[in-house]
């Protein structure tokens, strides 16, 4: 196992020094700058010269790519060219809540997706099937934004039941340590004897999460109920039917553990969708995350954060996958030596 | 409740006779009907068999693909899919038991400990994800009650039994990193670690190399005589059933046509059907010859003919075959029945010409006549 890591780690590198060309070339190729993105539409063309000049973005650009490779091996992702903030510091304040965010969307989606299709598989064809069908395409067809401004005005405005805004109460005044709204909650719950704090960072979370894993909650529950059936019609089942095991151990043990495969498998990639669809749920719950900055970066021509923030996904949606295949290779056995 | 009186219907409608009064049968089937109810009707895949089966002794259950020979074996297992299965009817008495009559439960207690059943395919009826000490060990905890530990240990005492190499490093691998034929074996070791009254081997051999055939069939054998269980083949192959059982029943759609003891039906064949199969070997007496084949097909399931179900295929059927089916009868002199009006007073005449042929065909096949 150890050497399959160190395997998956090491085609990392190319991938990523690829990608980090891409990037540095696809963010100069959009049209204006970061020049006239920090001086506004008035500025004169002396001026926009000047502030690539200071910038320095007048040097060849290969010249610039190394430089910018150079300080990444340090340790240092750059700063805004717009407000000179560290991309590390804005980063350590902002990724916990997308993580946060994502992490309640993934556990929505598995949370709910797996009994989901393990019910439908169970009455398959039949009503409760049906109906679950009919979940499962509303989630898939719904747009992000659509879903969480409707839960945010059922849930939020009319029934006033959950908080809508940002990911933790401001009023609260809970002190940021981790910057995990809900374990900073959790501390602070811890240290000051009442639960208010942990309990308001959970109510938060609870909206964003539904709109943002509304998607992968519909694939789970289509992937979980095509695999339980398909793993049901194999000879294995019936040898383990023919050995007089229960049939709550055949379905928990002998199909879900194969079962399991497929969707594990579809979880990876939807774990790496989620991190993009944060974007839109950041916007429409007000949450201060990752997301929301990217947008404004990219809009700013800031290229030095567009680069070390999409090379950052990256390497997160790739430590993903590898989780991923690890717990994959976990679960099938006939994988693990190859 | 409801059973109970889904139970009572029943008992109208067939009369039942009770536990077969001998106590040394183990295995008592009865007038079993198992239908399949599909989009185009309802097949009547098992269509009243009747055999039974003695402690310790051998059945073998032959017929062409489709006859019902697998379905009555997952019949008497418990193992269908309902729907689209339904079994409409008969009894299957086991020791002492009808097992129609009792609640999934108490079947899933037999199921596994009482008797076992080993599968055609090696290669899927094996769980890819769990190590192969697990899967025999499963059923040990669950029927003997005991410790994961001592399960084990049984485990590989059974992979031993059934002549597997360093069975205590076998345990720990998984089905991929087998051979089908130790796949087969470990799933005989599966069969046997509960020490059954009764192993069902539903073509056991058929997905095998031809060199492995051979060498499972005589473990079946070996296990079968030094565990006393009694068996149950199912297999197409009248060469298997030749040199492995005691008993044989040939079945035709759905039916049993002819049954008795295996050098009865192998060498004085009674129903053409049975000859039929005889003819349709392979020898080398028969080496660049034409391959003597039952003419047609298996009838239609849902269009069967009104007589004998095997009357369109057979070369002596005559008026009588296409009006009515006949009953299983004795011939005198013969320990075997058969279910053909060749051997009813009707078809005395006619009795003769069939006769000659099924001598000619038995005698042309021994290996006397072979060398």
């Amino acid at each position: 196992m150890a050497r399959f890591i160190v395997r998956r780690v090491i085609a990392a590198v190319p991938v990523l020094l690829g990608l980090s060309v891409l990037l540095f070339i696809f963010v100069r190729l959009l049209p204006g700058g970061p020049a006239s993105a920090i001086l506004g539409q008035h500025a004169t063309p002396q001026r926009i010269a000047d502030v690539n000049e200071a910038l320095g973005l007048t040097r060849p650009l290969y010249v610039q790519y190394f430089e910018y490779i150079g300080r990444l091996l340090h340790g240092d992702f750059g700063s805004s060219y717009v407000d000179g903030t560290k991309v590390v510091d804005v980063f350590l304040l902002r990724f916990p809540s997308t993580i946060e965010l994502t992490m309640g969307a993934l556990f929505f989606a598995i949370g709910l997706g797996i009994p989901l299709g393990r019910i439908a598989a169970r009455h398959s064809n039949g009503l409760i099937d049906g109906i679950v069908t009919v979940i499962s395409l509303f989630g898939i067809s719904i747009p992000v934004f659509v879903l969480g401004y409707t839960l945010a005005f059922f849930f939020g405005v009319q029934l006033h039941w959950l908080p809508t805004f940002g990911l933790a109460d401001p009023t609260l005044g809970v002190p940021a340590v981790t910057n995990f709204p809900i374990i900073d909650g959790a501390l602070a719950s811890l240290q000051g004897g009442t639960t208010a704090p942990f309990v308001d960072a959970i109510a938060h979370v609870i909206l964003p999460s539904i709109a943002l894993g509304s998607i992968p909650l519909a694939v789970v529950t289509r992937i979980t109920r095509a695999a339980v059936i398909e793993v049901s019609n194999e000879d294995y089942v019936r040898t383990a039917r023919a050995k007089g095991l229960t049939e709550k151990r055949v379905d928990n043990r002998h199909i879900m553990r194969n079962a399991w495969l497929p969707v594990t498998t579809v979880i990876g990639l939807e774990a790496g969708a989620l991190l993009a669809g944060a974007v839109l749920t950041e916007t429409v719950f007000n949450i201060n995350g990752v997301g929301s900055w990217v947008v404004d970066s990219i809009r700013n021509h800031d290229y030095v954060v567009v680069q070390s923030l999409v090379l950052i996904f990256a390497v997160i949606f790739m430590v993903v996958n590898l989780i991923v295949d690890i717990g994959y290779a976990f679960l099938n056995p006939r994988i693990r030596y190859s | 409740m409801k059973q109970k009186a889904d139970l009572a219907v029943y008992q109208e409608e067939t009369p039942r006779v009770g536990p077969p009064t001998d106590p040394d049968v183990l295995l008592d089937v009865r007038n079993l009907q198992t239908h399949f109810h599909v989009m185009d009707g309802t097949v009547k895949a098992v269509d009243g068999v009747d055999f039974s089966l003695k402690r310790g002794e051998t059945l073998g259950i032959v017929g062409e693909s489709g006859c019902g020979k697998s379905v009555t074996a997952l019949t008497i297992m418990q193992l269908l899919d309902m729907p689209p299965g339904e079994i409409v009817g008969g009894e299957i008495w086991f020791e002492g038991r009808d097992l129609l009559t009792l609640a999934p439960e108490q079947i899933r207690k037999i199921r596994g400990a009482d008797m076992a059943m080993i599968f055609q395919e090696p290669m899927t009826s094996l769980n890819p994800v769990f190590t192969i000490g697990d899967q025999i060990s499963e059923a040990i905890i669950l029927h003997q009650h005991v410790g994961k530990k001592e399960a084990m240990t049984r485990a590989i005492a059974s992979l031993r039994a059934v002549g597997i190499n360093a069975p205590e490093r076998r345990v720990k691998q998984y089905p991929h990193e087998m051979s089908g034929g130790i796949r087969q074996r470990v799933m005989i070791a599966m069969a046997l670690s509960c020490n059954p009254q009764l192993i069902i081997a539903d073509e056991p051999t058929t997905a095998l190399d031809v060199t492995i055939q051979a060498q499972i069939l005589e473990l079946i054998k070996k296990i079968q005589a030094d565990s006393g269980a009694a068996l149950l083949l199912i297999t197409h192959d009248l060469a298997v059933v030749a040199e492995t059982v005691q008993n044989v029943a040939v079945m035709y759609a759905g039916r049993v046509v002819e049954a008795g003891p295996v050098e009865d039906v192998l060498l004085r064949p009674q129903h053409p059907y049975t000859l039929g199969l005889l003819n349709s070997i392979p020898a080398l007496h028969k080496r660049g010859r034409k391959l003597d084949v039952i003419k047609g097909v298996v009838p239609n399931p849902f269009r069967m003919p009104p007589g004998c179900k095997f009357e369109p295929r057979c070369p002596y059927a005559w008026e009588v075959c296409r009006r009515s089916e006949p009953d299983m009868m004795d011939t005198p002199g013969r320990k075997s029945r058969s279910r053909c009006f060749l051997h009813a007073a009707e078809g005395a005449a006619r009795r003769y010409e069939f006769e000659k042929a099924a001598v000619a065909t038995v005698t042309a096949g021994l290996p006397e006549a072979q060398a």
